[in-house]
């Protein structure tokens, strides 16, 4: 397999904290790579390297082939690589609708000066039926009327994945999608992102359920303080000592 | 009666203009303007000091517009990558920056100074001759079409929303009796009716271009922004690129504002543009609804119904000196804003629900 994201030795400072230090990871096309490590390993803070939400100090990223450190974040979500947040940002006071077409790429009439024009119409209602596609999918489109701040947390999460798919992604970035969620939409999320794979996506997954990285991913990478500290299939890693260690503490 | 209906409606549209720029930087794009008034400025000294230069004021007034957007570009390219707390503080410190200008020695003999400038070109002012009657009829004609249209337009949203219907008549009654009002002004053809015929006329023009502009997907990325501009950012959108333009177009429309309002005062000085019309600007968003423009045109005649009310003659049977009935009007006004705020944030046509959401 070719690797559609490579990042390598990412680092990045926050005063005197190295946050990530000479970090890298890649991700196969058609894969589901985790990312894992303890809480405060920078995991996050990574992700957000990789996206230019925060400038790497430095370090080099690769997607499909081409350079984006130099790229501001939208522009790398216009490639096809697009990024959930931690905390699933809902945009309250637009509807469930409204927050999935916000996700559609190259939409007529998002320029102010297409805004008037006739074609506009006849593009929304295409992408409407391509929104509640994907809401069905996810069960949720019976709150596609509903604004989106009445959410649950679960929901929420759902929500966020649905409007990165709207944008017709080759890769998507999940921070915890199973956080806060109750297991049986834990379930049903994996259901999904194994789905959405053989549909031809990819997902990099930061995940602290267990039970989710070992009936996802292909591969596990884990970071610790900052560093790759191992890398491999996810049964070897869950065993590796030096893992329990950096969970466990010496 | 009649002209002072005439006046509330010149006022309330003027500053509906004003507020409507205010409601997209702030309402839809959650822009921290507090400077709103700069643009106005730039509007109106543009607008004289061309047409005393003999530019047509229909030429004139545009480009007023064009120079305040650019005063737009300007603060939003060297601001917006700031928060918006910091946006609030320049924006602030431009207004008074351009007042200051203006008003100062160097720029007298262009801009009048702290004198001002008395005499300069109205629209549609005919004095000394009279109008023809058909010109006078084609003017009445048009007022009826603009209310009419308004009219219709209240009448299909109460029509949609039937608790609401009550509130429709109610706008419908008050569009008749200013249509009564100022075709009888307009028949009695003076400059002051011909200002508020092309104020209304443009208000309405401009309020259902930004209407078609935010219900695009135009105005959907807009209100991501101010919902939260990391996710518009994830998925592919300029964040920066938006807010330059809401910020360029809000200050464009608050600078055809300014011509409007030049043309109603009929004398400019530095001393017409302090902050407090900013606070005006804001106080009108806030008690129509930030985020919806049919409540900003409402706030801009309950604003303006409240002063006019409040400059009659029953005021003087008060116990109070004038010096006290002044300083109470405006403090009446943060009272009801405080009273608003606590039982009806969101403003009178606000959505309640919206506001009660969790980010």
């Amino acid at each position: 397999m070719t690797d559609l994201l490579r990042a390598e030795n990412l680092c990045k400072s926050f005063g005197s904290i190295k946050a990530v230090n000479q970090a890298s990871i890649t991700v196969p096309a058609g894969s589901i790579t985790g990312l894992i490590g303890p809480n405060g390993a920078g995991k996050t803070t990574f992700f957000n390297l990789l996206s230019n939400f925060i400038v790497p100090d430095q370090g080099q990223v690769m997607f499909n082939g081409q350079p984006i450190q130099q790229l501001p974040p939208h522009r790398i979500a216009r490639l096809g690589m697009v990024r959930t947040f931690q905390v699933a940002k809902a945009l309250s006071r637009l509807s469930v609708l409204e927050n999935m077409l916000l996700g559609a790429q190259d939409q007529i009439g998002e320029k102010m000066w297409q805004a008037w024009m006739p074609q506009v119409a006849k593009d929304q209602k295409q992408l409407k039926e391509k929104a509640m596609t994907i809401l069905t999918d996810i069960g949720m489109d019976h709150k596609a009327a509903d604004f989106a701040g009445g959410l649950s947390g679960g929901q929420r999460k759902l929500l966020e994945m649905g409007r990165a798919l709207m944008s017709d992604p080759k890769l998507i970035l999940l921070d915890e999608p199973a956080a806060g969620v109750n297991p049986r939409l834990i379930d049903d999320i994996c259901g999904h992102i194994q789905r959405w794979r053989k549909d031809g996506m990819s997902f990099l997954v930061i995940e602290h359920n267990m039970d989710v990285i070992m009936s996802l991913c292909d591969r596990v990478w884990v970071l610790a303080e900052g560093s790759n500290l191992v890398d491999g299939p996810p049964a070897k890693v869950q065993n590796d000592p030096q893992v329990l260690e950096a969970y466990l503490g010496s | 009666m009649s002209n002072y209906i005439v006046f509330l409606t010149l006022s309330a549209a003027t500053y509906a203009i004003f507020g409507l720029g205010l409601n997209l930087q702030w309402g839809y794009t959650g822009l921290v303007n507090f400077g709103h008034v700069a643009f106005m400025t730039v509007g109106a000294y543009t607008t004289v000091l061309l047409s005393l230069q003999g530019v047509p004021l229909w030429i004139a007034a545009p480009i007023g517009g064009t120079l305040a957007a650019f005063l737009g570009l300007l603060i939003g390219l060297t601001t917006l990558r700031l928060r918006e707390d910091y946006l609030g503080i320049v924006t602030i410190g431009v207004s008074e920056l351009v007042r200051i200008t203006i008003q100062s020695d160097k720029f007298t003999p262009i801009t009048g100074g702290v004198g001002g400038i008395q005499r300069y070109e109205l629209p549609l002012n005919f004095a000394p001759a009279v109008p023809s009657y058909l010109t006078k009829l084609g003017f009445i004609g048009l007022f009826a079409a603009v209310m009419g249209l308004a009219s219709w337009r209240l009448w299909v949203w109460g029509r949609k929303n039937m608790n609401k219907m009550w509130q429709a008549a109610l706008g419908i009654v008050s569009f008749f009796i200013i249509y009564i009002c100022g075709a009888i002004s307009l028949y009695n053809y003076d400059d002051r009716a011909g200002l508020m015929l092309l104020t209304v006329t443009t208000l309405a023009i401009i309020y259902v271009g930004l209407e078609r502009l935010i219900n695009s997907p135009w105005g959907r990325v807009l209100k991501a922004i101010r919902e939260d501009e990391e996710v518009p950012k994830a998925l592919g959108k300029n964040v920066f690129w938006y807010k330059l333009q809401a910020l360029m177009l809000g200050g464009g429309i608050a600078g055809i504002a300014g011509a409007f309002y030049a043309w109603q005062i009929t004398s400019l000085y530095p001393s017409n543009f302090e902050p407090l019309l900013t606070f005006n600007a804001w106080t009108i968003v806030s008690l129509g609804g930030a985020g919806n423009n049919v409540g900003v045109i409402l706030g801009a005649v309950v604003f303006w119904a409240y002063d006019t009310v409040t400059r009659l003659d029953w005021i003087k049977s008060l116990p109070f000196s004038s010096d006290q009935v002044g300083a109470f009007r405006i403090m009446i006004i943060g009272l009801i804003l405080m009273v608003i705020m606590l039982w009806r944030p969101q403003g009178l046509l606000g959505n309640k629900d919206e506001l009660t959401l969790g980010k």
